[in-house]
């Protein structure tokens, strides 16, 4: 029977099917062999399993990033950003990543990112002199840091699957996704350092602060909408939609970069992002139960338990897996799947539900910049105008940097769990 | 071009109901925490449905990813099949898509006959309501899907070279 569901879910996925149908197919083959089972099971765990309301605050983030994007918010952050840290050696490289850092706090969704910061920031490098691929690298690997810190939708997703606390898992996210940051600013400033890429701005505090109070609403958003949600004062659900509206308010009155005739085509494409995850999300509930059903994740921790009792190979295994699926799937549909067959084998390792739960979204958030068939890659690459292929060279640093944090959240717990253990 | 307009105008309906039910989830969800912190109220209703609007949206917002083809697949592996296969593999998948749906519509509308009677309880209204997001946003899927098919059918190598043939 597991045969039967991965097998025939592979094959339907090597013949370009949509990995939603991919999903369902092996579901229902699984459910047509067994034949004790009414196929209006199929039916009514779609519906239950949108019927949630956590589930709610993925839509609602996922229409706030939009609002805030297309109000040109990635702009302001990154004249901001530029501001900031123009001045050092390598500034713009500093500023694209500091600058997909505030970016993140404010959509979840990397390719998002990619796009609102890397349309903005690649042009303007390369007219300073930067290298085309460079810039495309930096903008791509910072890109990830969306999907580790609050808010972030694989979160959300992750934490509704495994019945994890949503805020604590937010709260795991902040450490390492800004050591990840500053780590790859740290690398950005070695190499412009050696291809002596210098600043060619000088420092102003005056203009530095009239950034500032341009970006500020945008800035407050996140501290304001985590802030209420670690505070106890709203569910994410909540927080987000207090988000959508004041996110509304400054693109068009602060900001007024969204404009009313774009409200059509804002909704389009929101819909059709939260529909792909959700048709997921709700087809997984029946992938879930055949799994619980056919005792699959027993039978890994059994077989992990028997052969394998370490914690540590069973991480260093979740994270090869997590990548491997990251490159394929969106991370999003590679959290859905991966959540319901993994999570349980962890529990049974006594890993804790947060810290597991940030080793599977940054491996995964990593799979998404790994060559050679990563999506955020594709979009740089768009952007730039530069090849993937030739990419690869300049991409490896950085993507050293991100395995490296890959181990270290998945063997140091204290970095994922030192804000969630005081709010516990 | 029969086929475009109904398929642009499928796009278009769906396009618009999701957009309401969108509108109507979030500002539902705003209004419970108004009413919480502003007016002191904690209402029941809102959160049912803003819970039921994200299933219509969701699922609405679904078939406008079908039909824009945004639904995420991979094809790394297709693109170094043969080039004669491919229409073939193509259509044959088309048809799974096909069968997957009809399971959904048909078996989402026995349970939305089945659910007619209950009630949801905070606002009291009939749970078909709610389930027939199934069969009618699956069943959009479904229609676009046929049309989907049958362009790929007549992609296949045969229909070709009797093209060309003529």
């Amino acid at each position: 029977m597991t045969i039967l569901l991965f097998g025939s879910f592979l094959f339907f996925l090597i013949l370009r099917t949509p990995v939603v149908f991919a999903l369902g197919l092996s579901s229902l083959a699984v459910l047509l062999w067994k034949g004790d089972i009414t196929l209006m099971l199929l039916a009514q765990r779609t519906a239950a399993g949108l019927d949630s309301f956590p589930l709610l605050a993925v839509p609602l983030f996922i229409l706030m990033g939009e609002i805030l994007n297309r109000g040109g918010c990635g702009e302001k952050l990154v004249a901001f950003s530029e501001r900031l840290v123009g001045g050092v050696t390598g500034g713009l490289a500093h500023a694209n990543i500091l600058a997909s850092m505030f970016f993140g706090g404010i959509s979840g969704v990397a390719t998002a990112d990619t796009a609102a910061i890397g349309s903005v920031m690649i042009p303007t490098m390369v007219r300073a002199g930067y290298d085309a691929k460079f810039s495309t690298v930096v903008t791509v690997t910072s890109s990830i840091i969306g999907i580790i810190v609050p808010p972030s939708i694989d979160m959300i997703l992750y934490g509704w699957i495994s019945g994890t606390s949503i805020a604590e898992l937010f709260a795991g996210g902040i450490i390492p996704g800004t050591l990840i940051g500053l780590s790859l600013m740290a690398l950005s400033h070695w190499i412009s350092f050696k291809r002596g890429y210098r600043s060619q701005e000088r420092f102003s505090l005056r203009r530095l602060f009239k950034a500032f109070l341009i970006a500020l609403p945008a800035l407050v958003m996140p501290i304001l909408i985590v802030g209420g949600i670690f505070g106890g004062a709203f569910t994410a659900t909540e927080g987000a939609a207090v988000a959508v509206v004041y996110g509304i308010f400054i693109a068009t009155f602060f900001y007024k970069g969204l404009k009313f005739r774009e409200i059509p085509s804002l909704i389009l494409q929101v819909c059709t992002t939260v529909g792909g995850i959700m048709l997921l999300i709700a087809l997984c509930k029946t992938f879930g139960w055949i799994l619980t059903a056919e005792r699959i994740p027993h039978a890994i921790s059994d077989f992990f338990l028997g052969n394998l009792p370490y914690r540590s190979v069973f991480l260093l295994n979740v994270i090869l897996v997590s990548l491997i699926i990251g490159t394929f799937l969106t991370p999003a549909a590679a959290t859905i799947i991966l959540t319901p067959i993994l999570f349980p084998v962890a529990t049974s390792f006594g890993i804790d539900p947060v810290h597991f739960g940030l080793v599977l979204v940054c491996s995964v958030a990593i799979g998404h910049v790994t060559p050679p068939v990563a999506l955020t890659l594709y979009i740089g690459s768009g952007i730039s105008g530069v090849p993937v292929s030739q990419l690869l060279r300049p991409l490896a640093p950085f993507l050293l940097i991100l395995f490296a944090w890959a181990l270290i959240v998945a063997y140091v717990p204290w970095f994922t769990l030192a804000i969630p253990s005081l709010l516990r | 071009m029969m086929a475009e307009k109904i398929r642009k105008g499928l796009l278009y309906v769906e396009w618009t109901l999701a957009g309401a039910f969108l509108f109507i989830m979030t500002f539902s969800v705003f209004l419970e925490v108004l009413a919480r912190y502003v007016l002191h109220l904690s209402l029941s209703w809102p959160e049912e449905v803003a819970r039921f609007s994200f299933i219509w949206a969701s699922l609405l917002g679904a078939s406008i990813a079908m039909e824009r083809k945004k639904l995420h697949d991979i094809d790394i592996v297709f693109e170094h099949l043969p080039h004669i296969a491919r229409p073939f593999i193509a259509f044959v998948v088309n048809l799974f898509i096909i069968g997957i749906l009809v399971v959904f519509v048909l078996y989402g509308a026995k349970l939305t006959a089945l659910v007619h009677l209950q009630v949801s309880p905070a606002m009291e209204i009939r749970m078909s309501y709610v389930y027939s997001a199934i069969p009618f946003a699956l069943g959009l899927m479904l229609i676009s899907q046929i049309f989907e098919t049958i362009e790929t059918f007549f992609l296949l190598p045969f229909f070709k070279s009797g093209e060309e043939s003529v």
